[in-house]
This record gives structure tokens, C-alpha cells and sequence, in this order.
């Protein structure tokens, strides 16, 4: 080889590694001062014409595109669908409050979030861009682009902020979370992630930022949609600056309290210690994984919400304050249950499908337990209701709210070949455009055959179907 | 893990627990277990006493905790 071609690769193997020192994932802005009525926060956001009295909750699974088709197929729905509250007529969709959202359904929430309606033109930037996109194609596109590889070769740039690029260019452009704030508008998004030390949710709003003392809105929607879609191992951990102890947070009050309560209370125990753990000055960074991996149905949050008063958007004090009098929460559910055949033959099942296994089974265990929470939390709200009711002196009981309580999942579905056919999806981020189209309809059949949904636009609270029975 | 309160004041006022308006008085509510500061705010602070510190345990929505104030001529 001679000496001028040895130089020239010794040139662009120079080139390579400054290319790679360069490449570093986008730092979140420190927080110079908490600002309770600054960011995103429930509480900051403008009501409109949308109260409190009728409060719905939406919750979106995680599933890849499986999970966003069904989801915004229940969107659809919500948008055609219309309740007559004291005389007057209103449309569901308006009235959603708060959507906690989990990897594929993210990015159907954080979409309605940013555009609203627009999210429904068809041949529109979202179906044609996302649900009915190869965007596996896209993103493997870029991973196998030669460009790419020298930003990789960094230890601060990863696969996932490749794909936060992606997700820029086909959906998000540069739109943050101080765009949200400046909209003003609900619904109040919650797109969850998992904090991969910790192991415990991670939801994108200021208040989880306060004690990082980092400010969210510098950061993308497409960032937090690519950590909470951030699947292990395909991907890498998703990171996040923090700057504790520079902002001069005040805990919240209840945080000294719960810390007292590890028997009492063990749940909020943790929560409080959680909390505070996030002030520790040696936390210089936070690394996420897919918010499946704490929570794959998003409904954890808004559980807490309904039982506790220390979220700052806590739904238990609306109750208590007299400010919800029909409280709705719509799970959206795109578990799937794919088929093996393993148990046809001797053979031990290979690696892949027992590290498949691994992390998927407890992960659809928690989803179900979750469900079955939320059931426990309303009804025991509905007896407590009850009983004070007949106890108290008129004026003196608890605030009676209805309870709504709705189920969207595949496995509703009375019709055993439909049925099988939905839960045998696969995940993935590149469906047929049939199927999409199938689970569009599906979210929407499914929610207008539950009786609870049918009892909210009726205007004829069955507590039997919403709370005690199934929907 | 719920539990139930209810605060007993001459007046309805807010009741504030844990540094948060979060119920009225003589009014039912359901809290969280544990631990709990209960006060009735702190622009008016003609009550007494000023704040209850204590473990909310073991209530039933037939039979919830009662924590009364009394009017306090001089503010607390």
C-alpha cells in the first residue's frame, strides 16, 4: 500500500472518530427555579370548554403499531360519540381530560396532544407517516446508513437517539413540551417511560423534572415518544440530564410524611423515597428504557391518582373538592397472546423464545393485576360512597361521583376467530395496511359494545356494568 | 389502602392536607393511608389547633375519622 493511500485512510479514520466525539444525544436544559404556574402541568393547562365535572381518563398499551391502530381507532370513536350533561350536548373527545400512554400508544397520544384533530386527515402526516408506514424500514435505514456508524462509535449517542430522529422527521419536527404548554389545552398528556435504575415509572410532565432540576420543556415530543417506545435491547437506554440541587426545589410536604409510612404504607413509602432519591447530587443523569417495562398499559399513574392526594393533578382531591361528578376511565388494552407451538413437542424451546418469554409474561401478568386494580379502586369507591351515604346526614357524606369504568382489549371479543385473529398481531412498527385498518375498527367496535360506554352516552349511569360487572 | 375523613369546623372551609387544599369540612373524604398534616389553611388561621400530625389507619366510610377545630378568637 503506499504511503499517500495509508494516509488518506489514516485521514478518514481521523474523520470518523471526530465525527463520533461529536455525536452526542441532545442535553436537557437545566431548571434554574421551580415555577409551580410555569410548564407542563395539569394545573396550568386552560380548561376551555372542557371542566372537570365529567372527567375521563384515557390509558394507551403498549404494542407497536397494533397498540396505536387501537388506540386511535378508540379516538375515532370518542370524536363520534356525544353525552347531554344538564341539558347540554357535549362531545367525548373534547372532554378528555388526562391520556397516560405507554411505547406504540404514545404516539398516537403525543400526536392528538401536539395537532388535535389533525390527527384523523386521512393520508394525513400520522397515518401516512406512522400507522400505515414501514417506519421498521425507516429506522433500520438509518442504523444501516454508513454516516451513522461513526456517530455510534460515541459512547453519548445510541441507537435510540437515532431513532428520536427518526420520529422528528416522519411526526414531531421539533416540537416540545413548551409547545404543549404554550397550547394550554388538555388533554394532559402522560407519556410514560421507565427509569432504568430505579425500575419504577418515569412520566414526561415538569413535576418529574422538578427535583432533577431540569426543564422539559427543552425537551422534544419525539424524545419522550423514542423512551417510551424505547424497547430493550433493540434499543439503547434513553438519557437525560439532571442537575439536582440547583433549582432550589421545595419537596412537596407529603413526601416527609410517606417516608414514615414503609409499614403503614409501603406503596408510599416508596413513592416518597423515590422522589427523593432524584434530589441526590451524584445523579448527574437519568437512563430510560420503554415505559412497558414498569407499566405496559399506562394505568399505574392514573391509579394512584384516584387513590391518593399527593399527585399534583390527584384525582381523589377533584372527588373530595366536589369538582368531578362523573369520573370515566377508558383502558385501551392491545395485549396480544401470540401462538407457540412448543408444547407439541418434546424439544426445550430454544434462547430467543425463553429470553421472549422472559420479558413479556411478567410484563402482560402486571398488565392484567393493573386492570384488575382499577376494578378493585372503583368499586370499593362506589361502596364507600354508598355506605357513607346511608350513614351521614344529608350534605355530610362523601361526594357521590359515578363511576365509569371501561375495558378496550382483544379479549372481549365474543366471536373466537375474530378473537384469535387480534391476538395474534405481532409487535412491531410495520403492520399490513389491512390490519391497521382492522384494528381502527376493532377499537371502536369494542368500545361502543361495552355496556359502560353505552350507559355514559345514554345518560343512564349503569353501576351494575361499570363497576361490579363486566363491560 | 383507603381511608376516610372527615374534618368538623362551625363554617365550611377548606381543609388542607399535607401543604394541599384538598377537601371540604364537615364533608366525608377519602384519603390515603399513612401519615398526614391537617390543617384548615393559611389565610385565615382563626381555628385551633393548628394542625393534626397523625397515622390515618383503620376507618371505614360508616365510621371515618373525626378531627374537629375550634374557632379561635386570636389567630393561631
Amino acid at each position: 500500500m503506499s504511503s499517500s493511500r495509508v494516509l488518506s485512510w489514516g485521514a478518514a479514520a481521523l474523520l470518523a472518530v471526530m465525527l463520533a466525539g461529536c455525536a452526542s444525544f441532545p442535553e436537557t436544559r437545566p431548571l434554574e427555579q421551580v415555577d409551580a404556574s410555569a410548564g407542563y402541568r395539569y394545573a396550568n393547562l386552560n380548561e376551555g370548554r372542557n371542566g372537570e365535572d365529567l372527567f375521563v381518563i384515557l390509558t394507551f398499551s403498549g404494542g407497536g403499531t397494533r397498540a396505536a391502530a387501537l388506540s386511535y381507532g378508540v379516538l375515532e370513536t370518542l370524536r363520534d360519540s356525544w353525552v347531554e350533561i344538564d341539558g347540554e350536548r357535549r362531545n367525548l373527545l373534547e372532554e378528555v381530560d388526562v391520556i397516560s400512554s405507554v411505547s406504540g400508544g404514545s404516539f398516537t397520544a403525543a400526536f392528538y396532544g401536539l395537532h388535535g384533530d389533525a390527527i384523523f386527515a386521512p393520508n394525513g402526516r400520522f397515518q401516512n407517516n406512522f400507522l400505515y408506514r414501514d417506519v421498521e424500514a425507516v429506522l433500520k435505514g438509518q442504523l444501516f446508513n454508513p454516516y451513522n456508524w461513526t456517530r455510534l462509535m460515541s459512547p453519548t449517542f445510541g441507537r435510540i437517539d437515532l431513532a428520536d430522529e427518526v420520529y422528528q422527521g416522519l411526526l414531531f419536527d421539533q416540537a416540545s413540551f413548551a409547545d404543549l404548554a404554550a397550547h394550554g389545552r388538555k388533554p394532559f398528556l402522560l407519556i410514560n417511560a421507565t427509569d432504568m435504575v430505579k425500575g419504577s415509572t418515569f412520566t414526561f410532565i415538569q413535576s418529574q423534572f422538578d427535583p432533577l432540576c431540569a426543564d422539559l420543556e427543552s425537551v422534544t415530543l419525539s424524545r419522550a415518544v423514542a423512551a417510551s417506545s424505547n424497547f430493550p435491547v433493540a434499543f439503547t437506554p434513553l438519557t437525560l440530564n439532571s442537575y439536582p440541587g440547583q433549582c432550589d426545589f421545595q419537596e412537596p410536604r407529603w413526601v416527609a410524611n410517606g417516608l414514615r409510612d414503609l409499614d403503614a404504607n409501603p406503596r408510599r413509602y416508596y413513592r416518597a423515597q423515590s422522589l427523593r432519591t432524584y434530589q441526590e447530587p451524584q445523579r448527574d443523569y437519568v437512563h430510560l428504557l420503554d415505559g412497558g417495562v414498569a407499566d405496559n398499559i399506562g394505568l399505574r399513574l392514573p391509579l394512584t391518582a384516584l387513590r391518593s392526594n399527593d399527585l399534583a393533578w390527584s384525582v381523589a382531591r377533584k372527588m373530595a373538592l366536589e369538582q368531578i361528578d362523573k369520573l370515566v376511565v377508558i383502558v385501551v388494552d392491545a395485549r396480544n397472546q401470540e401462538v407457540s407451538a412448543f408444547d407439541r413437542s418434546p424439544q426445550a424451546p430454544g434462547l430467543g423464545s425463553v429470553v421472549s418469554s422472559i420479558a413479556t409474561t411478567p410484563m402482560a401478568n402486571y398488565s392484567f393485576d393493573s386492570v384488575e386494580l382499577l376494578r378493585q379502586t372503583m368499586r370499593t369507591r362506589a361502596d364507600a360512597q354508598r355506605e357513607s351515604r346511608e350513614r351521614e346526614p344529608a350534605g355530610e357524606a362523601m361526594h357521590q361521583v359515578e363511576l365509569y369504568r371501561i375495558y378496550v382489549g382483544f379479549d372481549q371479543l365474543t366471536d373466537e376467530a375474530a378473537r384469535n385473529h387480534y391476538l395474534t398481531i405481532p409487535t412491531t412498527f410495520d403492520l399490513p395496511a389491512q390490519q391497521v385498518d382492522d384494528l381502527r375498527q376493532v377499537g371502536g367496535r369494542l368500545l361502543e359494545a361495552s355496556p359502560c360506554f353505552q350507559s355514559l352516552i345514554g345518560g343512564h349511569h349503569d353501576e351494575m356494568a361499570c363497576i361490579h360487572g363486566g363491560s | 389502602m383507603d381511608q376516610y375523613l372527615k374534618v368538623v369546623f362551625p363554617t365550611r372551609r377548606l381543609v388542607w392536607i399535607d401543604g394541599v387544599a384538598s377537601a371540604w369540612t364537615n364533608r366525608v373524604c377519602q384519603v390515603e393511608t399513612g401519615h398526614h398534616t391537617i390543617a384548615l389553611g393559611a389565610r385565615k388561621r382563626n381555628f385551633s389547633p393548628e394542625y393534626y400530625d397523625l397515622l390515618v389507619t383503620g376507618t371505614l366510610p360508616s365510621d371515618p375519622l373525626v378531627l374537629e377545630f375550634t374557632r379561635a378568637d386570636t389567630p393561631t
